[in-house]
């Protein structure tokens, strides 16, 4: 019988411990969040957060979304002319680059660039005590050094987003029309036609929380990051895995919601 | 203006473990405390936990009268603004210039405009003996002794009354150590600040304080004047002066 509750103390021990895990974090993202609210707020950050984010993310997003709407056109095309059906692939690809695709491809690869980011550069701070200097000099380091970036992620992401939205479709129109043989000016009217401003918007939505899930994970575990080298390289680890899975829970999430409400 | 500091049966407990039992030690105005001890005898955690960036389980950190740790919040904060500290690595931030590390708190606490920040930054540049020049470089094109002499002037940048350094010689050569050496003793002097100061470096410790409390067994086992630290008649602390068991 001593396996068996050493089997179960074992679990409860593991789920005690995912779920403190969990707390903290929704605990530190309230705390970012709500200073919000307050002043002082640091605009030189935020800005240059916001240039992190969108600006210098760009290319490997629009890489990501032109790639894809290119995959998507040819796929969808060879699935969809066993069924006499070719003539969907535009609707497809706009509807699965708006809806699904963009944000989450966009979070993945932005969880990657930026979550790392932050999360190496907060544990690079907290191990050479910048993170104590700044309590020493009278400035609050989660007002100074998270709000600012989770406001710049949430805020940045959707545009970012947007912008993958159109290269992916045009990835998808440049395989349609030059190698598939469809007729530009039609795909251009098939998509304009079936995709509405509420598929756009849901996946804005989902842009602006990955954003924010983005944000809240790399700056916990930078500002959780143990000494040294190897520290900081495991909080960097953890950003991106803990990242890309709130990204793909809360993807779920949202769908079925946004799903209800449409 | 200066500021008495007393530490009072200070206690951390981190990871179950009992860090700090009793710490107990004080420093008047214009007077430098060194704490010693070795490795692991919790010198940090004291550093830290006076200055509220671990959390202590009991006792009190006052300055002239005001505990920082318990007391009213509004005259805690007010306490604390009195505070300035050296950091062993110096601890400064890499994304800013040196003249805008110098004046963080001027222009992000204490609300000056950048060019009166600026102006302080200079100054404070000139009173650690560091070319103007190097302003608006970063910290990673500093040597390891111009990061302190920043660090220091970073410190002191606001005024504070009651100083704290973490190592601030260590990892320096032995000249630049007398520098900077110096410029602590030259700056407690001429503020009439409290200082404690957190070394290994006996040497810097004759130099520059007065008064040795030392750290054993999470209690301070020996204070007393630097001039007494040869034949202090305690044990652990001869060991240590020795460097061996």
């Amino acid at each position: 019988m001593a396996w068996v509750t050493d089997g179960l103390a074992q679990i409860g021990a593991g789920v005690l411990s995912l779920l403190a895990g969990l707390g903290a974090r929704a605990l530190f993202a309230f705390q970012a969040t709500w200073r919000l609210l307050t002043p002082p707020f640091y605009p030189r950050i935020f800005i240059n957060q916001v240039a992190e984010f969108f600006y210098f993310s760009l290319p490997v997003v629009g890489l990501t979304a032109l790639f894809t709407g290119m995959v998507l056109a040819l796929q969808s095309h060879t699935g969809f002319e066993r069924f006499n059906a070719e003539a969907a692939v535009p609707q497809v690809v706009a509807l699965s680059i708006a809806r699904e695709l963009g944000p989450v491809l966009a979070g993945l690869m932005v969880s990657g660039r930026m979550g790392a980011a932050m999360a190496a550069e907060l544990g690079a701070m907290r191990v050479t005590e910048q993170i104590d200097a700044l309590t020493t000099l009278r400035v609050d380091p989660m007002r100074y050094l998270v709000t600012p970036r989770i406001l710049a992620a949430t805020m940045s992401l959707p545009l970012l987003v947007l912008v993958a939205d159109v290269i992916g479709i045009l990835g998808g129109y440049a395989v349609a029309v030059g190698q598939l043989g469809f007729d530009g000016p039609l795909f251009i009217s098939n998509v304009m036609r079936f995709l509405t401003g509420g598929d756009l918007f849901s996946g804005l939505i989902k842009a602006a929380v990955f954003g924010y899930l983005i944000a809240v994970m790399g700056c916990f575990h930078g500002f959780a990051a143990r000494a040294g080298a190897e520290g900081v390289g495991r909080a960097t680890t953890a950003a991106v895995v803990s990242g890309a899975i709130a990204i793909l829970a809360s993807n779920f999430l949202l769908t079925a919601l946004l799903f209800e409400i449409a | 203006m200066s500021a008495a500091l007393q530490i009072s049966d200070l206690r951390v407990v981190l990871g179950g473990r009992d860090i700090l039992n009793q710490v107990t030690f004080s420093s008047q105005p214009g007077e430098t405390i060194a704490l010693l001890g070795g490795s692991g005898t919790g010198k940090s955690v004291t550093l830290k936990a006076i200055l509220g960036l671990l959390p202590a389980t009991a006792g009190s950190v006052q300055i002239d009268g005001v505990d920082v740790l318990s007391g009213n919040a509004a005259r805690a904060s007010a306490a604390r603004a009195r505070i300035g500290m050296l950091f062993q690595g110096g601890a400064l931030f890499d994304s800013l210039s040196v003249w805008e590390n110098i004046s963080f708190r001027l222009l992000h606490a204490e609300g000056l405009s950048r060019a009166e920040s600026r102006k302080r930054a200079l100054e404070m540049l000139d009173a650690v003996g560091l070319d103007r020049q190097l302003a608006d470089r970063h910290p990673a094109d500093l040597s390891g002794g111009q990061q302190k002499r920043a660090g220091l002037a970073r410190a002191l940048a606001a005024e504070p009354e009651v100083l704290f350094f973490d190592e601030p010689t260590t990892g320096l050569d032995p000249l630049s150590a007398g520098r900077i050496d110096t410029l602590m003793a030259e700056t407690v002097d001429r503020t009439g600040a409290t200082a404690v100061m957190i070394t290994h470096d006996l040497a810097s410790v004759r130099r520059v304080c007065q008064r040795v409390a030392f750290l054993w067994e999470g209690e301070i086992g020996w204070e007393g004047p630097v001039s007494a630290l040869d034949n202090s008649g305690f044990e652990p602390l001869d060991a240590f002066l020795r460097g061996r068991d």
